[in-house]
């Protein structure tokens, strides 16, 4: 399946080809997933009335955390369940199976490459080793981090405690140091800032890294240390300030429930869609797709069989960017708004 | 110097001691409400403003006192009570309440006592916003000194210090907000002879007959619930339809959705868009029905008798059965039942009444009128202590 990945994620769409793959997609989890079924059911989903991927039902994404939507065919092979970094309190639950997963890492691999490079390089996370130890459940932050595996000579684990960004250890970052010159780094981007651009590194430690080409890769925003967030200019200057030449920060934006699709800032500020994906704006009050004008992000990708993540909308805003970017990459681009914003709800009861 | 003022009650006279006149404080209240009328103060929105006014009406302030203590009295002769307000009064009030807060802060200015207001730490506060607009606008007399000299309003968590401090300043305590917050204050130290009030969390109902399931109907019901959805006490979880069938429920839940534009003026914000359509997926998933009530702006939810198996703040049960499963499937933490019904004081109705917690019976047009008896509790009256008269 997904045909699609075989060219690189940034050339010449084929929408006719990404519609046919949606379509096929939509059909399988229409019949494998009951509760999908019933909610394309009432938005009266039929495959021959659809012209264009907006006539493509759609889940929201909220319904992921209330709820287990999985499609699982006879032959199902189901790898793992994936668990999204909450803020509210609650998780999205994503059941990922073995076909999915191998389309997800190539989709993954693919649009990341084009952004950091193919060569390999020691990686740095920055989070635990023991958030890999789970069997059967992954947390978003380490199923991210594992996205990069393929550029990495060797991978290691710099924090001890993965909830806590002061317990950096030292002696891993040495380790990383004498096996490779240019680093690759990922971190959480509130976890980036606290644990690498907040620490005080030993001074030859600090001197060895200023001299490295590494290129940096963050996701997952500031959570909920909003108190402490700096923008984005600012962000970048602080690491590469302290990196060697021709480093780099490449901020990607992209949800648990969209796994394998990743959405890199580019250096002219878009946010670029591969061929495999699809992005649609939503007014929120009408549903209806708006060509331009701010509105709420519908996720489309052509990888996710084990679970209705197929076409997710968001509660993320933005808005479809016009013409070509600068940078060269070809497709549909946007602009990431950030949240939707939440009005205070008033009442007088608990909730 | 204190105001004497009396009230014939069916079988005794009254005698109420207040540090004001009742008609000078009244006639304050008049002045700022004019001024309501030509501004509406940006912290809250046109419905919530509008519902103050129609609240600070001077005949319906003075119906406070005329419905607690009787009729106003020219006699001053054979008073057998003299009733004089607790000085020391503590108001706690939660994030997210709305009118609440200035509305029992209007009744409480009636008595004049020395007031402490603890407001939520986490959301922008109604009632300090108002206050400190009413101390700006409110003109020179008893309203104003009240306003300056007897009213703290302070924000602070629910560990903070204060809220012992208050606990133990004031001889009658007013709670509003979640069970556990509100059992935390009751065990706080307070003196012996004071009083508490505790307005914990309830939810409310409409009870409609088939016959009056219509425009009407469905008008107030719509006006009620999309002011505060899921979120208030007195708003509307469920529409039961008594003694009503599958298809009637339909027909009234369509009727709802073609009213709905009309009686609802204003569009929700996004997020509150999104988590309706959110919740109108998660009903389909669930084999439910549903009809969408404007754009997002809510949810009717088509269901047989119980408890919804979701939540979200602008969704609403259109149920129907029998007036015992609606009377069976009732809430514990019922508070108020709003009616539609062609004959409410039908014994077997009161009866059915009688058998739930509800604690207001009224009609659905009326479900947020907010009073000085609340929660089957005489709050305000019993704000005021009784002296024994005897000549």
């Amino acid at each position: 399946m997904s045909s699609l990945l075989q060219s690189g994620p940034y050339a010449d769409r084929d929408d006719e080809a990404f519609l046919a793959e949606m379509i096929e997609l939509t059909i399988h989890h229409a019949r494998w997933c009951e509760p999908f079924r019933q909610i394309a059911s009432a938005a009266h989903w039929n495959p021959e009335s659809v012209h264009a991927a907006s006539d493509l039902p759609f889940v929201h994404v909220g319904l992921f955390k209330r709820m287990a939507l999985v499609s699982n065919p006879p032959d199902t092979n189901v790898v793992r369940t994936v668990v999204s970094s909450s803020t509210s309190g609650t998780s999205s639950r994503i059941q990922l199976d073995e076909l999915s997963s191998r389309l997800q890492s190539a989709s993954s691999g693919s649009i990341l490459g084009d952004f950091v490079g193919t060569s390999k390089r020691p990686l740095l996370v920055l989070d635990s080793v023991q958030s890999l130890r789970r069997r059967d459940e992954f947390s978003a932050r380490i199923m991210a981090a594992m996205s990069l595996k393929p550029f990495a000579t060797e991978v290691f684990f710099l924090l001890k405690d993965p909830a806590d960004p002061a317990s950096l250890q030292i002696a891993q970052l040495e380790c990383a140091l004498k096996s490779g010159t240019d680093l690759l780094v990922y971190g959480f981007s509130w976890i980036l800032w606290l644990s690498w651009v907040k620490a005080n590194f030993p001074v030859e430690i600090a001197q060895e890294l200023a001299r490295r080409n590494i290129a940096y890769v963050h996701s997952g925003g500031w959570k909920k240390l909003e108190d402490v967030r700096v923008d984005h200019q600012a962000f970048d200057n602080a690491l590469l300030s302290a990196s060697g030449p021709g480093s780099a920060v490449v901020d990607y934006y992209g949800l648990v429930e969209q796994m394998g699709i990743v959405f890199p800032l580019c250096s002219h500020g878009s946010r670029h869609v591969p061929r495999w994906a699809d992005v649609i704006v939503r007014d929120s009050w009408t549903l209806q797709p708006l060509a331009s004008g701010e509105g709420q992000l519908q996720l489309m990708n052509t990888l996710s069989f084990g679970s209705p993540c197929h076409s997710v909308l968001t509660e993320d805003m933005g808005r479809l960017l016009p013409g070509e970017c600068s940078c060269g990459r070809k497709g549909r681009r946007f602009e990431l708004l950030g949240r939707v914003p939440k009005a205070e709800v008033r009442g007088c009861a608990n909730v | 110097m204190s105001e004497l003022h009396w009230f014939d009650a069916t079988t005794s006279r009254v005698v109420v001691q207040l540090p004001h006149s009742i008609e000078e404080i009244l006639a304050d209240w008049h002045v700022i409400r004019l001024r309501m009328i030509r501004q509406v103060h940006p912290d809250f929105t046109r419905s919530e403003w509008a519902y103050l006014i129609q609240f600070l009406d001077r005949d319906r302030l003075r119906s406070i006192f005329t419905g607690t203590f009787g009729n106003s009295s020219a006699a001053t002769a054979c008073a057998d009570r003299l009733l004089a307000p607790r000085q020391r009064i503590a108001l706690w009030l939660p994030n997210n309440v709305s009118l609440l807060g200035p509305l029992t802060l209007i009744l409480l200015s009636l008595i004049g006592s020395d007031i402490r207001v603890k407001t939520g730490s986490r959301s922008r506060d109604l009632s300090a916003s108002l206050f400190q607009w009413l101390g700006r606008e409110c003109p020179a007399g008893k309203l104003r000194q009240w306003l300056l000299g007897s009213l703290e309003i302070e924000s602070f968590n629910r560990t903070d210090k204060r809220n012992a401090d208050m606990a133990l300043w004031a001889g009658a305590r007013i709670f509003f907000g979640g069970d556990s917050a509100a059992r935390a204050i009751e065990n706080l130290e307070h003196p012996i002879d004071s009083i508490g009030f505790y307005f914990s969390h309830k939810v409310s109902e409409c009870w409609i007959d088939p016959e009056s399931a219509n425009e009407a109907t469905a008008m107030n019901l719509a006006k009620v619930f999309w002011i505060y959805g899921q979120a208030g006490c007195t708003s509307p979880k469920r529409a039961f339809l008594m003694g009503g069938t599958q298809q009637q429920a339909t027909a009234f839940a369509q009727l709802l959705g073609e009213v709905w534009t009309r009686a609802v003026p204003e569009r929700q914000p996004r997020n509150v868009a999104s988590e309706t359509f959110m919740a109108s997926q998660w009903a389909s998933a669930n084999g439910l029905n549903t009809m969408p009530l404007g754009q997002n702006s809510a949810l009717a939810i088509l269901c047989s008798p119980g408890t919804l198996p979701l939540e979200a703040h602008m969704t609403i049960a259109i149920q129907y059965g029998t007036p015992d499963q609606a009377v069976k499937t009732a809430p514990a933490n019922l508070q108020t039942i709003g009616h539609a019904m062609v004959d409410t004081s039908n014994p077997a109705r009161l009866a059915m009444l009688s058998s739930t917690n509800a604690v207001r019976f009224v009609p659905i047009a009326s479900m947020h009128d907010f009073g000085p008896i609340w929660d089957g509790q005489s709050w305000w009256r019993n704000l005021f202590t009784t002296k024994i008269l005897g000549f």
